[in-house]
């Protein structure tokens, strides 16, 4: 339904997107994940005729090139950008009228379909209201009818769930995952767990690069593979010297100190393989006090994390090699400095340390500084939700 | 064709929806009447000049046409690209041009329905037994819709220039002003350099030849001597459509060219 | 990939290359539609206006396309000071559309210079090109004339022959009702008739026809004098102003004191004479016919005086005969319809369209629809057809039933038995070749300077149709005037003619009540009702859905919970 090849687009002598190629089937679901800055905007509005493209090979929605035949694929298209523009002054109503209008629906027609998507995304009963007087999360709702109406084979939605408060978020995300039946859906967030819960099959996009794309297993084989132990003990007063022990055992490629936590240290091991064993003997036999020996995946919050801390090199490298999947660990001290107090929680709870890293999530921490307002309220949200959206494992 | 009657529809609704088309409308009338009050003591109760006078013939009439239209076009293109609502209209399945022109078309009426106001006082002369020249009248009033299409597709190409609503307005004020001022002033200053350059060197030919064309471009004057009158003229037609038909022609291209520059 | 379908491979500079070139192709474009639509031939104008007003008359268009060369009109507008300052501000305007107008119909024949009052120095020099002192507020037309041949003698050469035309008073553009000033019976100063176009025109014929033709009007003989203005109903004083007015000389002749008449003579015009003329004033009038002379003659209203007048001879001389009774037609009594017979007014004769011959003198009148007053007129005759050409009845008696006649003395203005109902000719003309005597035939005269000249000769049976009573009352409206200049004109063969314009000078004044109510609406009832419509849209507008929660937050929370259960 979406063909995308080799897309260049240059804002003066700022590339936004650079040689991105992709495509998506029909009926697929795609989250475009990446933080911003990233081009997601950009590509979707050259997917939705309202930004030309500096340069491409083959930029196609439905059949329809999107610069020679951009009338019939803004027909095809229903496209919700971020700041969900609707006509302030008109009702509900009005608005859909006006948009099947400009999509050369018939009376009959009009009315059905607006009667039908009103109540889809639930809003049936504010068909009357006048859209300026909308709380956000109901215009949301009303700009996603309106993309609706006219029953486009592609949904194009930019951050479809921005300054929505949980509640709304999660309808949304939910109809979202409905669409799928009928549309192509691309949509586009900057919060994997978004992204992950709506989408089977996700690009990750950085700096104008599509750096991965695929389902979250294939993303986390491409990007975040590396495994790790982490290990919180006493050992005694000199804790440099337990990491030159735990360096020294095989298949360890790095050793981090965690903070003291009182008399235990915490330490992080990454190397080849499962270290546990390993490491537990190694314990056992210097007569570390044990307190805590767990397996450590880098999950892709780890990854996604770094990126938008801004080092896309090291990603598309490990990309590259992401079978070795080995890792420079000393480069992200914030992500593991972290980790011990999300190890506190986490340990009092279940054990799915996704979800702990997610709960206290760093790079929420992250984004936040760098979005401003609308991320603020995101912190509370992604700990009340992180027991609920039940992770779709 | 359809996508621009869409488009017109909804900026009619948009400006009859609220109050501040009404309140426009209301001063516009206002402004009419005052102009009225004050010129039919004047002529001694001369309808006919009096109607005509109230389109065009007084500083009013002008005053209206340099302020409405940009304000009109600030509200029809800089507000709606900068609440997004312009990316909403240039992905929907209507064209540039489409857009350009239903914009233009819906703030057009809205002047003209301004200018209706002055048959409508013909009318009420007429039921008071004074009929006014109904020739005339129309004549006049058509030379005032024209003009303020002239004038909205110049403000619509101003206003397209910017994002920012008040920059917008105040450059398509601008334009509208100049396009009024610059070929009276400008004459006026050509005939103070009468007095430096002789008839037949080159700089009394480049004087003459700079008033030519001023004179040409002159506003005013196209409707002072032809509509005002009483005329349709066909030349006057021509050119109080083709200007617009350029003005608008540009600013579709210059939204395009929004697209590359965003 | 292959490149070929690459898109917007285009380079920024060629972007803006092309859009550059668009838009100077636009422009051009537009320009050159301009010029092309501006050109005289695709033109056209529409006058959309009741009585005409925003265009000249087909006359006026006439001379405007045969000027013969450059026609210079300056345009020294300047407020004048109060109480006229309104006025005069509406002459300027409308002489400025006028001029306009007129620019349109004559090209680049046309010059029109509007001085900047301020500029000094050009006025000076403009003054200086026309041999100008003084400058009121007025428009000077001039013409500096290619031929030596046509120059007025008394100019200096290389300048050019000018005409003033003021904004007020005599030939001006307009004429003014001062108003009074008086406080108890104060009326503003008006314009009682806006004569721009006829000034203007004047003006021109003046300036590009060398020296104007000359008439000469007979005395001594009881004519009605011409330059007369404020005397009696039955002058011939309105007629002169007129057509000095129209661009002709005008002078008193009289041949026992001057001899022949002057060389310059165009036409002679005889009106009204009561006593015989002498042996050599006869003989001066031969001559002047035999020269090519024009001359316009008209009986004496007054049978008694036509008969005491003894010009039978005279007049026979020129193959007419006349009757001494009046020509008369039945009148209605405008209130009761009854039929008017026996008094006076039946002998104010109306002659419709189909009373007039197709003559160049009254054509006009055939093509605008109009009548002409021909009061207490003599029948005529012509008894004998000159040898070359031949003589027309310009207008007839009316031939509509029941029928005109003719009243013989004594009168009681009812159509008796013996009295002739047969059609009289009332106004009759001729062209080329007329014997002044029998026998002498003169075909074609030659003038001194060597101008072929044909005789021209017009007989009028009534020479009360151009006396002050008729031509100078404002109540008779302008319907004989054209008739006057149009018979001069047509005498002395300029191809000027005056065509009657349907233009109603009147101009429709809203009494004083009704500019109040209307005012009322305009300014207060009209702007109110749209201050309340936005009212009532916005409260209408704001209601929006029944069930509107007053806190869009609130409401929302609840509302996407409720739709999620």
């Amino acid at each position: 339904m979406i063909e995308v090849s080799e897309l260049t687009r240059r804002y003066g002598r700022h590339t936004a997107v650079d040689q991105v190629s992709f495509h998506l089937d029909a009926g697929e679901v795609v989250g475009l994940l990446g933080p911003n800055g990233a081009g997601k905007t950009t590509i979707m509005r050259i997917l939705a005729g309202f930004l030309p493209a500096t340069s491409a090979a083959r930029l196609e929605v439905c059949g329809h090139d999107v610069l020679r035949d951009s009338l019939k694929v803004r027909e095809s298209i229903g496209y919700l950008p971020e700041s969900v523009p609707l006509y302030r002054d008109m009702r509900v109503q009005e608005m859909l009228d006006f948009h099947g209008r400009l999509h050369r629906m018939g009376r009959s027609d009009r009315q059905r379909r607006s009667a039908e998507v009103l109540d889809r995304v639930g809003v049936s009963d504010r068909s009357r209201q006048l859209v300026g007087t909308l709380s956000r999360g109901l215009r949301q709702r009303v700009g996603l009818a309106v993309a609706l109406l006219p029953e486009p084979p592609v949904l194009i939605l930019d951050e479809p769930t921005s300054g929505l408060d949980p509640l709304q978020r999660r309808e949304v995300r939910s109809l979202v995952r409905e669409l799928s039946d009928e549309h192509t859906v691309l949509v586009s967030s900057h919060i994997l767990a978004e992204i992950e819960s709506m989408c089977s099959r996700v690009l990750v996009m950085a700096e104008g690069h599509l750096i991965a794309d695929g389902t979250r297993e294939q993303l986390e084989q491409q990007l975040g593979g590396s495994a790790g132990v982490r290990l919180e003990a006493y050992v005694g007063l000199d804790p440099e010297a337990a990491v030159e022990l735990l360096k020294s055992l095989p298949g360890v490629t790095a050793v981090a100190l965690g903070e003291r936590l009182g008399i235990h240290h915490g330490f992080v091991i990454e190397g080849e393989g499962d270290l546990r064993e390993d490491v537990g003997a190694l314990a056992a036999q210097e007569g570390w006090a044990l307190r805590e020996l767990s397996s450590q995946k880098r999950s892709l919050e780890d990854v996604f994390a770094q990126l938008v801390s801004g080092n896309v090199a090291d990603i598309s490298a490990s990309k590259e090699n992401a079978p070795a999947a080995t890792m420079e660990p000393t480069d992200n001290d914030g992500l593991l400095q972290l980790q011990p107090d999300s190890g506190f929680n986490a340990s009092a709870k279940a054990p799915p340390a996704k979800k702990m890293i997610y709960s206290l999530n760093p790079f929420d921490q992250g984004t936040s500084r760098e979005l401003g307002a609308p991320m603020e309220i995101e912190d509370p949200t992604g700990n009340a939700e992180s027991d609920e959206p039940g992770d779709p494992s | 064709m359809r996508g621009t009657l869409v488009i017109y529809r909804r900026e009619l609704a948009g400006l009859f929806l609220t109050p501040l088309g009404w309140l426009l409308l209301a001063l516009a009338l206002f402004a009419n009447g005052l102009f009225l009050y004050l010129v039919l003591p004047y002529t001694g109760g001369d309808v006919g000049s009096s109607l005509r006078g109230a389109l065009g013939g007084g500083t009013l009439f002008w005053a209206l046409m340099v302020f409405l239209p940009p304000l009109l076009a600030m509200r029809m293109m800089a507000e709606e690209s900068r609440s997004g609502t312009l990316e909403y209209l240039l992905t929907a399945p209507v064209s540039d041009s489409a857009v350009v022109v239903g914009k233009f078309l819906a703030a057009t009426t809205f002047l003209a329905l301004i200018w209706s106001v002055v048959p409508l006082y013909g009318l009420l002369f007429q039921l008071q037994g004074s009929p006014p020249d109904w020739g005339a009248v129309f004549a006049t009033w058509l030379g005032a819709v024209l003009t303020s299409g002239l004038f909205v597709s110049l403000g619509l190409l101003a206003a397209t220039s910017t994002n920012t609503p008040l920059l917008a307005a105040f450059l398509a004020f601008a334009a509208c002003l100049g396009w009024i001022l610059v070929p009276s002033f400008g004459g006026q200053l050509l005939n103070s350099l009468d007095a430096f350059v002789g008839t037949g060197d080159l700089g009394g030919l480049l004087v003459q030849t700079l008033r030519s064309s001023l004179q040409a471009m002159d506003v005013l004057r196209h409707f002072h001597f032809s509509w005002r009158m009483g005329v349709i003229d066909t030349a006057e037609v021509v050119f109080f459509c083709s200007w617009p038909c350029l003005f608008l022609f540009a600013t579709v291209r210059m939204l395009e060219g929004r697209r590359w520059r965003v | 990939m292959s490149r070929s379908k690459s898109v917007g491979k285009i380079s920024r500079a060629g972007i803006w290359f092309q859009v550059v070139l668009a838009g100077a192709l636009a422009l051009s474009a537009v320009l050159a539609i301009n010029w092309l639509a501006a050109r005289p031939g695709v033109r056209q104008r529409f006058d959309l206006t009741a009585t005409g007003s925003a265009s000249v008359d087909a006359s006026t268009r006439g001379v405007l396309v045969a000027l013969p060369g450059e026609v210079h009109i300056d345009v020294f507008f300047r407020p004048e000071p109060a109480p006229f300052e309104r006025v005069a501000q509406d002459v300027q305007t409308r002489t400025s559309e006028l001029l306009e107008v007129m620019k349109l119909e004559a090209g680049d024949q046309l010059k029109i210079t509007r001085h900047n009052m301020l500029d000094a120095v050009g006025i000076e020099r403009r003054k200086l090109e026309l041999r100008i002192r003084g400058l009121e507020n007025c428009l000077i037309v001039s013409h500096l004339a290619p031929a030596e041949a046509d120059r007025d003698p008394n100019l200096p050469e290389g300048v050019p022959i000018r005409e003033v035309v003021p904004l007020f008073g005599r030939h001006a553009l307009a004429a003014l009702d001062p108003g009074n000033p008086d406080k108890n019976a104060y009326r503003a100063p008006a314009i009682m008739s806006f004569d721009g176009e006829k000034a203007i025109l004047a003006a021109m014929l003046k300036v590009t026809q060398g020296r104007a033709p000359l008439i000469c009007f007979s005395r001594g003989h009881g004519e009605g004098d011409a330059f007369e203005l404020n005397g009696d109903p039955a002058g011939f004083g309105r007629l002169e102003s007129i057509l000095t007015a129209d661009g002709f000389r005008t002078e008193r002749w009289s041949g026992t004191e001057n001899g022949d008449l002057p060389e310059d003579c165009s036409v002679l015009a005889i009106l009204e004479p009561r006593t015989p003329f002498s042996d050599l004033e006869t003989r001066s009038i031969e001559k002047f016919m035999a020269g090519g002379g024009r001359l316009v003659l008209a009986a004496p209203t007054d049978p008694g005086l036509l008969v005491a007048s003894g010009l039978d001879l005279f007049y026979e001389s020129f193959g007419v005969e006349i009757t001494p009774g009046i020509v008369c037609e039945p009148k209605r009594d405008a209130a009761t319809t009854a039929p008017v017979v026996g008094g006076p007014q039946v002998a104010y004769v109306q002659a419709l369209p189909d009373d007039m011959g197709a003559h160049p003198i009254t054509g006009p009148y055939k093509d605008a629809a109009q009548p002409l007053r021909v009061p207490a007129a003599h029948g005529l005759r012509v008894a004998r057809q000159p040898r070359l050409g031949l003589a027309q009845a310009v207008v007839r008696s009316p031939r509509r039933a029941p029928g005109s006649w003719v009243d013989e003395p004594p009168f009681n203005w009812i159509p008796d038995d013996h009295e002739n109902q047969k059609a009289q000719d009332l106004v009759i003309a001729w062209s080329r070749g007329f014997a002044a005597e029998a026998g002498a035939e003169v075909t074609e005269a030659t003038r001194a300077d060597g101008v072929v000249r044909e005789n021209r000769i017009v007989f009028l049976g009534s020479g009360a149709m151009l006396q002050d009573s008729i031509l100078g009352d404002p109540r008779m409206g302008p319907f004989n005037e054209p008739f006057a200049r149009n018979l001069f004109n047509w005498a002395t063969d300029r191809e000027y003619r005056v065509s009657i314009s349907s233009k109603d000078p009147a101009i429709q004044r809203a009494p004083a009540e009704t500019v109040t109510r209307v005012v009322q609406v305009a300014l207060w009832y009209l702007p109110l009702s749209c201050v309340l419509m936005g009212v009532l849209v916005s409260f209408l507008r704001r209601r929006g859905g029944p069930e509107r929660a007053p806190s869009g937050q609130l409401g929302s929370g609840q509302d996407s919970q409720g739709s999620e259960a």
